[in-house]
C-alpha cells in the first residue's frame, strides 16, 4: 500500500494521459474534469466479500423477478405485499412495457447497488440504480494504471483480477442478443459518462452509435454501415426512457431511437437495461425490496436496508415526526444527491414548511436513520485524512446474475460532506477484493 | 471487422484534419520561436489573412500567446487540439484507448506550454505525440479503408495550408500524389468538378491552375 | 347488433420537404368480441417501407413505418365494416394504472373543491354518469380553445374545451371516485372529426360514457384506441427530418351497414 502511496504522482500522470474523466454541467456550461482518484483502495477480505456477493446476486435476482411481475401478472399487488400507489404514482413505471416480456425475463442487466459499511462492520444497501448506473470503467482502467506503475503492489496483495469487466458485459449482452451486432448508444459526446461509453464499447467489442446511426424498419434495428445496413440485436443504450424512443416516449427526443419500442415489444432486439426499470429503484419502493426477497425467493434478505420509514404508513410518520431530527430525509422523485435533507439541519419555518410537504404528500418522501458509517483514509497532500465514502457493487445479470469482484468506491471531499455523488464533487477510488 | 457509420466517416476524416492542422502549426511556429530569438518577428495579420481568421491581436507577441494557447479562442491551435481530442474520443472503439491517449498527451502538453515562457520543449512534445498517435492507428487500426480515411484528412489539411502559406510548395506534387492514393483507398465520396481542377493540376495545365483555385478544389474535394 | 361502415382518412401537409420521416399509427378499430372487425383496408402514401403492425403497451393495435425519401405530405386511410353488439361484452381485468392520476389528468384544488360538492350516489357507473353530467354543465364546448398538452386542471380552470378536455376532466374525477376510467378516442356514427370519450370499469367490465354529449356510449361509437389520457393513444405520432410546419386535415364517416346498403 506503502508502495502504491509513493508512485501516486506516476498513477496521476498515467491517469491524465488517458483522459479519465466525467463531465458536469456548472451554470449551464458542460464541463470535463478529472476524475480524482485516490491510490489508496478500499479492500474487502474474502470473506466479506462472499457475503456481499450472495447478498447482492439475492437482491437483483429478486428485483428482476419483480420487474417481470409488476409488467406482467403483478401477483405482489394482488397479494397486498406491496400498495398498488407505490407503483403507478411511480414516474419510473411505464405503461409502454406492459404485456411485453423482454428477453430471457431480464430486466436489468446491469444493476449499480449502493451500499455503505457501518462502523458496526454492517454493510447496508442504500440505493438501488437499475437503469443507467454508470461508473465501471473508473475502477477498471484505474487497476491497469496501478498495476503498470506499481507492480510489486499487486505480487505482494492477493486481489482478484477486475480487468474482465469488458468480457463480463459482453456476455451479458450476447446472452439476450436477438441476432446482429452489440451497440452501446450514446446521446454524445457532452454527456457526463461519456469517457464511460467509449471505454465500455472498446472493452466489450461493441459498436459506439449515437443518434442517426441506427434506425428501425421492419421492426429490426439496423446500423448504418459504410457497406450497408447491419442488424443489431442488443442494444445497451445509455440514454434515459424518456429520450429513447420519440414515437412512445418524449415526442420531442432528438437523441433518440425512432420506433425502437416496436422493435423491442416485437422481440427482434434487447435493449439493456429494460425501459421501465425506474419502477423498481425509486427510494420509495427501495423500502419493499425486503420484501420482494421474502415473497419472491421465500429467502431472508442477506443486506440489510438503511433503516426506512414511509411516512405513507401512519405509525412511520408518527415516528418521522417525533424524530425529525435524528432522520434523513429524501425526495423519492430526485436522484443524484439532490432532494436529500437532513433533519436537523432544518429549523423554524423552513422546517415547518417541510413538515406540511411531508404531511400533505407522505408517499413521497421517506425518512432514514443516519448510518454511522465508517470513514476511508484518504490522500490528502502529504498527510492522510479520513472521509465518508460508499461503494457502488456491479451486478451483472447474464445467464447467471454475477457480481464484478471490484466496484466503485467514491469518497466526500468535504470533511462535513455525506455525499459522495460524482456530480457533487467527490473522487473515487479502486475497490480490491482479496482472493483470501 | 468494424463498421463504420456516416457520422463515423465523417469524425474519421476530421479527426485528420484536426491532427495534421495541429502538426503543421506546432511546426510552423516553432519556427517562428527561434526566428523571435532574432528578434524577427511574424507578420500575424498576413498570417490571418491566409488561414482566414479574424486578426484581433496587437502585436506578433499577443499573437503567439493567444493563438497557440487561448482555448477559449476558437481559432487557436489550443481549440484544434481539443476538436482532435474530441473527434478522437467519440472513436475510442474504433483507434483504441491506446491511440487516444496519445492525442490526450498532445493536448496536455499544450497545456504545460502555455505556462511556460519558453515552451519549445513542450511544442516538440506535441510534435512527437501527434507522430506517435500515426504510429498507433496505422498500427491498431486493421481495416485499410478506416486507415485511409484518416490519412486523406491529413493530407486535404496539409495540402489547404501549404497552398494557404505558401509554402513548402516544391514538395506540392508530392503531397497531392499520396492524397489522391489514400482518396482512393478510402472510399470517400468525392465533389467532380474538384477532382477535375486537381486532375488539370496534376497534368499537363498546371499552369492553367490558380492556387486559389487550387485551395477550393483541396477545400471541397472531399464530400461530408 | 349494429353494423358500422366507417372510412378515416388523414392528410399530413408539410410546409416544406422532409426526409427520414417515422411514424406510428393508432388508428384501427379494436377488434373484439363486443366490436368485432369484418372488414379493413388500409391504406398510405407515399409508400412506406417496413411497414409492420403490433400492439403497445394498452393493447392497442398500432402500425408503424418509415419514409426515408423527401416528400411534402403523408397521406392514409382506413375503412371497412364492424359489428358492434354490446351484449357480448366481454370480462375483463383492469389494468391498474387506470386508477391514478395521469400526466393529464392531475386534479388540483379548484377541482377538488368541486368534486367534494357533488352528491354521488349509486353504483359506479351512475356515478360516473353524474360526473358526465356535471362535467358537461360546468364545461363549454369551445373548439380551438385548448390543446393536445391542456391538462384537465387547465380546462376546467377556463371552463371550456373540446372533447380530449371534457373527457379528462371526467376521468380526473372518476379516479378520485375510485372508479377506473380510461381515455378513448374513436369514431362515433356520423362524420367530421375522431371523438374522445371515457369508459368506466366496474366489477369486470367497461362502460362508455361521453361526457361531451352527456350522454352513455351506445353501438354506434367505434373504438379505436385507449390509454390513460390522450398523451398515452395519440392517433399518430412522427418524427422527421427537415425544416418544416405541418398541417393536418381529418375526415372520417361512420353509416349504419343498412343504410348504406342501395335500398
Amino acid at each position: 500500500m506503502e508502495r502504491l502511496l509513493s508512485h501516486k504522482n506516476q498513477i496521476n500522470s498515467q491517469m491524465a494521459r488517458y483522459g479519465v474523466k466525467f463531465g458536469i454541467y456548472k451554470n449551464g456550461e458542460f464541463l470535463e474534469r478529472l476524475f480524482p482518484f485516490d491510490p489508496v483502495p478500499r479492500k474487502i477480505s474474502a470473506e466479506e466479500y462472499k457475503k456481499l456477493e450472495t447478498g447482492l446476486i439475492q437482491r437483483v435476482n429478486a428485483l428482476n423477478l419483480f420487474l417481470a411481475d409488476i409488467y406482467g401478472e403483478k401477483m405482489i399487488l394482488r397479494d397486498g405485499v406491496i400498495p398498488e400507489e407505490f407503483i403507478y404514482r411511480s414516474p419510473g413505471y411505464l405503461s409502454a412495457c406492459e404485456n411485453f416480456m423482454p428477453p430471457k425475463r431480464i430486466f436489468s442487466h446491469i444493476s449499480g447497488i449502493d451500499l455503505v459499511l457501518g462502523n458496526n462492520g454492517e454493510w447496508y444497501i442504500l440505493e438501488d440504480n437499475l437503469r443507467i448506473p454508470s461508473g465501471a470503467s473508473y475502477p477498471l482502467i484505474a487497476r491497469s494504471l496501478c498495476r503498470k506503475c506499481s507492480p510489486e503492489t499487486f505480487r505482494q496483495n492477493n486481489v482478484i483480477d477486475n480487468r474482465d469487466y469488458g468480457i463480463l458485459l459482453k456476455e451479458t449482452m450476447d446472452n439476450v442478443n436477438r441476432g446482429g451486432i452489440n451497440v452501446i448508444y450514446t446521446p454524445g459526446r457532452f454527456n457526463a459518462a461519456y469517457f464511460e461509453h467509449s471505454f465500455l464499447a472498446e472493452k466489450s467489442g461493441s459498436v459506439l452509435a449515437e443518434s442517426n446511426d441506427i434506425y428501425v424498419e421492419n421492426n429490426i434495428a439496423y446500423y448504418k454501415g459504410n457497406k450497408g445496413p447491419v442488424r443489431v440485436g442488443a442494444i445497451y443504450r445509455r440514454i434515459s426512457d424518456e429520450y429513447l424512443d420519440p414515437l412512445t416516449f418524449k415526442g420531442e427526443s432528438l437523441i433518440g431511437i425512432p420506433g425502437i419500442m416496436t422493435a423491442f415489444r416485437a422481440g427482434n432486439v434487447a435493449l439493456i437495461n429494460a425501459p421501465g426499470n425506474g419502477v423498481a429503484d425509486d427510494k420509495g419502493i427501495y423500502y419493499f425490496v425486503p420484501r420482494m426477497i421474502r415473497y419472491y425467493l421465500g429467502e431472508e434478505p442477506v443486506l440489510s436496508n438503511a433503516p426506512t420509514y414511509l411516512p405513507y404508513y401512519e405509525e412511520d410518520m408518527k415516528y418521522t415526526l417525533d424524530r425529525f431530527d435524528d432522520l434523513v430525509i429524501k425526495d423519492v422523485a430526485e436522484a443524484g444527491g439532490y432532494g436529500v435533507v437532513f433533519g436537523k439541519d432544518l429549523k423554524g419555518d423552513r422546517k415547518k414548511e417541510f413538515i406540511e410537504k411531508i404531511k400533505a404528500e407522505p408517499r413521497r418522501f421517506i425518512s432514514q436513520e443516519i448510518i454511522d458509517f465508517q470513514d476511508l483514509p484518504i490522500v490528502d497532500g502529504d498527510s492522510m485524512v479520513e472521509r465518508k465514502a460508499d461503494l457502488r457493487a456491479f451486478v451483472l445479470a447474464g445467464e447467471t446474475t454475477k457480481v464484478w469482484p471490484s466496484g466503485l468506491t467514491r469518497f466526500s471531499r468535504n470533511p462535513d460532506s455525506f455525499v459522495v455523488n460524482s456530480s457533487q464533487g467527490g473522487g473515487f477510488k479502486d475497490t480490491w477484493i482479496m482472493s483470501r | 471487422m468494424d463498421y463504420v457509420s456516416l457520422t463515423k466517416t465523417n469524425r474519421l476524416f476530421w479527426l485528420g484534419r484536426y491532427n495534421e492542422r495541429v502538426l503543421s502549426i506546432t511546426r510552423y511556429m516553432m519556427y517562428w520561436y527561434d526566428r523571435m530569438i532574432d528578434n524577427s518577428a511574424i507578420d500575424h495579420v498576413d498570417y490571418c489573412n491566409r488561414v482566414g481568421i479574424p486578426c484581433e491581436y496587437s502585436d506578433p507577441g499577443s499573437f503567439m500567446q493567444i493563438y497557440l494557447f487561448d482555448k477559449e479562442n476558437s481559432y487557436s491551435l489550443r481549440h484544434a487540439a481539443e476538436e482532435m481530442l474530441g473527434n478522437g474520443m467519440v472513436l475510442r472503439e474504433t483507434i483504441s484507448s491506446k491511440t487516444l491517449a496519445y492525442l490526450q498527451m498532445a493536448v496536455n502538453a499544450l497545456e504545460l506550454a502555455n505556462n511556460d515562457s519558453a515552451p519549445g520543449v513542450e511544442l516538440q512534445w506535441v510534435v512527437d505525440d501527434v507522430m506517435a498517435f500515426r504510429g498507433s492507428f496505422d498500427d491498431f487500426i486493421e481495416e485499410e479503408l478506416i486507415r485511409n480515411i484518416i490519412k486523406t484528412g491529413i493530407s486535404i489539411e496539409r495540402l489547404s495550408l501549404y497552398l494557404r502559406l505558401e509554402y513548402n510548395l516544391e514538395s506540392m506534387p508530392k503531397e497531392m500524389k499520396k492524397m489522391m492514393n489514400r482518396l482512393r483507398k478510402s472510399g470517400l465520396e468525392t465533389n467532380a468538378m474538384s477532382l477535375g481542377v486537381i486532375d488539370m493540376y496534376r497534368g499537363d495545365q498546371s499552369e492553367n491552375v490558380s492556387r486559389e483555385e487550387l485551395l477550393r478544389a483541396v477545400e471541397s474535394l472531399v464530400v461530408v | 347488433m349494429t353494423g358500422l361502415k366507417f372510412s378515416y382518412q388523414t392528410k399530413i401537409v408539410f410546409s416544406n420537404d422532409v426526409t427520414d420521416h417515422a411514424f406510428l399509427l393508432r388508428c384501427f378499430p379494436f377488434d373484439g368480441k363486443d366490436q368485432q372487425v369484418e372488414e379493413l383496408v388500409h391504406t398510405s402514401y407515399p409508400i412506406v417501407t417496413g411497414g409492420q403492425y403490433s400492439y403497445d403497451g394498452f393493447g392497442n393495435r398500432i402500425y408503424t413505418g418509415r419514409i426515408d425519401r423527401s416528400h411534402d405530405s403523408l397521406e392514409y386511410k382506413v375503412s371497412g365494416t364492424v359489428i358492434r353488439d354490446d351484449s357480448l361484452k366481454a370480462r375483463e381485468a383492469v389494468m391498474p394504472c387506470y386508477k391514478y392520476p395521469s400526466e393529464l389528468t392531475y386534479i388540483n384544488d379548484d377541482m377538488e373543491r368541486f368534486f367534494n360538492t357533488l352528491d354521488l350516489k349509486g353504483t359506479d357507473k351512475e356515478k360516473a354518469v353524474m360526473i358526465a353530467r356535471a362535467v358537461t354543465g360546468h364545461m363549454d364546448y369551445v373548439p380551438g380553445s385548448t390543446g393536445v398538452t391542456t391538462t384537465a386542471a387547465e380546462a376546467f380552470i377556463h371552463r371550456k374545451g373540446v372533447c380530449q378536455d371534457f373527457a379528462h376532466v371526467m376521468i380526473s374525477f372518476c379516479r378520485l371516485a375510485s372508479i377506473p376510467a380510461r381515455y378513448v378516442c374513436g369514431l362515433p356514427i356520423g362524420e367530421g372529426e375522431t371523438h374522445a370519450w371515457v369508459e368506466i370499469w366496474s366489477k369486470g367490465y367497461w362502460y362508455g360514457i361521453d361526457p361531451t354529449r352527456d350522454c352513455e356510449v351506445d353501438e354506434s361509437y367505434i373504438r379505436l384506441c385507449v390509454g390513460r389520457d390522450y398523451s398515452d393513444c395519440p392517433v399518430e405520432r412522427g418524427i422527421f427530418k427537415g425544416d418544416a410546419m405541418q398541417r393536418q386535415d381529418i375526415y372520417m364517416k361512420v353509416s349504419y351497414l343498412e343504410e348504406a346498403l342501395p335500398a
